[in-house]
């Protein structure tokens, strides 16, 4: 087993969509009446402020601190959102305290390319959802979790590397009551390593056994079972906003927490996604819905964002945004990626799955019906051979049979009239015909029936050749299609 | 026996202005053996932006384009075709080889601006062997800078489709031809990696109406009809 631990420090101030902002922040917490920073963001620490300052104090040191009181929800909710971000790495991830995950990770290394290349992939993602964090890997759970909330960066592999880390790791940092801690350095005990020296049945006497199954969990020598997340079988999460939100670009930013937890949930389900649905919700009025479709089931964040982004650019808020809600309504079975057994093989994947990709994206901006696929279809009326079909339909591209006469690369939408000048069809100057036209009369049964001559064209300003046709009866000339 | 000179040649390390058309990676066969002498790595040049000027429309210059994109498309290789000027007929398509479930038809783009954003998102993705895009107006320098740093990215040809007199100023790129008709189509090199190419390439391959209506600055041979269309 090897764990990783993540440490939030900052959780309370990060899990606000607005600890980004350059004014400086804080958040307090009611600690026997008193009131306390308990996170700060970085203009405030720049300001002097520090965590369990008092409040009185700190606004004395910076009159322009806005702070907000803690919301333990909130906090539980956006954890609960990582966690379900974190499956995109392992399957077996637990919420640990308050502001902590653990992830087994001994079965995932090899999948992204060893240990150093999934860290960096965790703490990116992080970085991504805006929480600094502390990383420790340990191959026990108690310890990994111990040296991430003490601050100490780092892997250690091994129980023999683990061993003397943990020895020095001062008890103060043990997450027990303030009583015990103070009792042991009142025996002149300071670190861990001096605690197991302690004769064990006495310690147990004393203080109970859950003080040395804790110590005996953080060595490896009791079992330390974890409760593992399991993943809701449908996922809705929503996040309030701060403050009421006009501009996309803000909705983009609290999007992206959703479309990463989003990931992580389908990749805890071995499943893609097919269908996005967006709450934006006002304070008074119906939620604003956006449905975004996928092509290809996918479970890539990137991807939902850039949807997202090429929605909202279509979309005018109709009220300030209070509320932004993702669900997914539609996801079914998508198998991750092999990895090649030579390297090189990524390649082709990659093209692969881009195209649906591609497609989504631009169906996001142009609309479904802009991005089309060609048919033939049996008929002699020209308008009516070719088929556009959205390119979701399936069974695109279906050919007809080839006609054998000439045909030209582009139709007129709509045969565009000439007039005659001498008697001669005019297009941009005088046209001249082929000697045999071809006659196309069709369609008596329906609604458009069509008689004409159609004729190959050539202009005689430039040389251009065009397809020309004469309607019986009216005897006028149309333009149709162009010899390109 | 060798001479030195024949020695020193073999060097790699010297490059010799003959040999312009042996690019790294060969181009993709235009269909026109005329055309790929005048190209280097004798084709279209791969993962690179092509300006295309053509007189007017109805020169052949899709003709010209067509063997290509049916090799393309024939290797599953997906093209798109970005707001062209009128509908892209089909059957047409279809008789001159392209396989059209890997034909994209991209239709009211919205604009220039949304044309080259759907060009180079087509670039740039990967999953695009081939995209042709019809303008309005030439695009700025840095435009097209842009796409031909994302036709590299992409691995993809991109043509864009000029009218000759929509051009003001040349383009960054390294491939520029005009399309003209004198007595035949011709395609004139106007910039190429390698030698000024002064001549022009004639292609009468390109001319769709050759054997019904011949054109017009050469005299009709004999015992061909033309017809004028009836005076009423």
């Amino acid at each position: 087993m090897l764990w990783l631990a993540i440490h939030l420090p900052q959780l309370a101030l990060q899990a606000l969509p607005l600890a980004e902002s350059p004014q400086p922040l804080a958040v307090i917490d009611l600690l026997q009446g008193r009131r306390l920073l308990l996170a700060v963001n970085r203009p405030a620490q720049q300001a002097g402020l520090k965590p369990e300052m008092n409040l009185a104090l700190a606004l004395g040191i910076c009159p322009a601190l806005s702070w907000h009181l803690r919301q333990p929800e909130t906090e539980v909710r956006v954890l609960q959102q990582t966690a379900l971000w974190a499956m995109a790495f392992t399957p077996t991830v637990s919420i640990e305290a308050e502001q902590g995950l653990l992830l087994e990770i001994a079965g995932c290394l090899n999948y992204f390319g060893g240990l150093p290349s999934l860290l960096q992939q965790v703490e990116h993602g992080l970085l991504q959802l805006g929480f600094d964090a502390c990383l420790a890997v340990a191959p026990t759970a108690a310890a990994a979790m111990l040296l991430a909330q003490s601050g100490h960066n780092g892997c250690w592999m091994t129980q023999a590397e683990l061993l003397p880390v943990l020895d020095v790791l001062s008890v103060a940092h043990l997450p027990a009551a303030g009583t015990l801690q103070s009792w042991l350095q009142g025996l002149g005990v300071r670190t861990l390593g001096a605690c197991r020296r302690l004769p064990r049945k006495g310690l147990a006497r004393r203080i109970g056994p859950a003080f040395l199954l804790l110590l005996d969990q953080l060595y490896g020598e009791a079992p330390d079972p974890r409760a593992v997340v399991a993943p809701p079988l449908c996922f809705s999460q929503s996040l309030t906003l701060p403050y009421p939100v006009t501009q996309a670009e803000a909705l983009l930013f609290a999007g992206r927490r959703l479309c990463e937890a989003a990931a992580g949930f389908l990749a805890g389900h071995g499943a893609g996604a097919r269908l996005l649905r967006w709450s934006l919700m006002a304070r008074d009025g119906a939620p604003q819905l956006l449905d975004v479709g996928l092509l290809a089931p996918s479970r890539s964040a990137e991807q939902f964002i850039a949807l997202l982004r090429e929605h909202l650019q279509h979309t005018s808020l109709q009220a300030p945004i209070e509320v932004l809600q993702l669900e997914i309504c539609e996801h079914e079975p998508l198998a991750g990626e092999d990895l090649s057994l030579w390297q090189q093989g990524g390649a082709s994947a990659k093209g692969a799955a881009a195209l649906p990709q591609l497609l989504s994206r631009l169906q996001a901006r142009l609309g479904e019906s802009a991005v089309q696929r060609l048919n033939c279809a049996d008929e002699h009326r020209p308008e009516l051979a070719w088929r556009g079909t959205p390119v979701r339909s399936a069974g695109a591209g279906e050919g007809a049979r080839a006609v054998r006469q000439l045909r030209p690369a582009w139709l007129l939408a709509t045969p565009q009239l000439l007039s005659l000048v001498d008697g001669v069809p005019w297009y941009q100057g005088p046209l001249l015909l082929s000697a045999s036209p071809e006659r196309i009369e069709s369609g008596w049964w329906d609604d458009l029936p069509v008689r004409r001559d159609y004729f190959l064209a050539r202009s005689r300003a430039d040389g251009s050749c065009y397809w020309v046709f004469q309607e019986h009866g009216s005897g006028l000339w149309y333009l149709h299609g162009v010899f390109a | 026996m060798q001479s030195s000179v024949e020695i020193l040649l073999q060097d790699s390390r010297i490059w010799r202005g003959s040999d312009w058309q042996l690019t790294a990676r060969p181009g993709l066969p235009s269909g026109f053996a005329e055309l790929d002498a005048a190209l280097p790595g004798k084709g279209w040049p791969g993962a690179s932006v092509i300006e295309l000027q053509h007189d007017t429309h109805g020169l052949g210059e899709i003709r010209l384009l067509w063997p290509a994109l049916a090799a393309l498309t024939a290797n599953a290789g997906e093209v798109a075709l970005i707001d062209p000027p009128w509908i892209p007929y089909a059957p047409a398509w279809a008789a001159a080889g392209v396989k059209l479930q890997h034909l994209l038809w991209l239709s009211s783009a919205g604009g220039d601006e949304g044309r080259l954003w759907a060009f180079e998102q087509c670039l740039r993705s990967g999953g695009c062997a081939a995209a042709l895009l019809w303008l309005t107006q030439e695009p700025d320098s840095r435009s097209w800078r842009r796409l031909q740093l994302a036709a590299e990215a992409g691995d993809c040809i991109g043509w864009v489709m000029l009218l000759s007199a929509q051009v003001r100023q040349a383009s960054p790129v390294a491939l520029r031809l005009r399309l003209s008709q004198q007595s035949v189509p011709q395609l004139q090199v106007l910039k190429r990696r390698g030698p000024p190419l002064l001549q022009p390439v004639l292609l009468p391959q390109l001319d769709a109406l050759a054997e019904c209506l011949p054109s017009l600055r050469q005299p009709a041979p004999a015992g061909l009809r033309l017809h004028w269309c009836k005076e009423r």
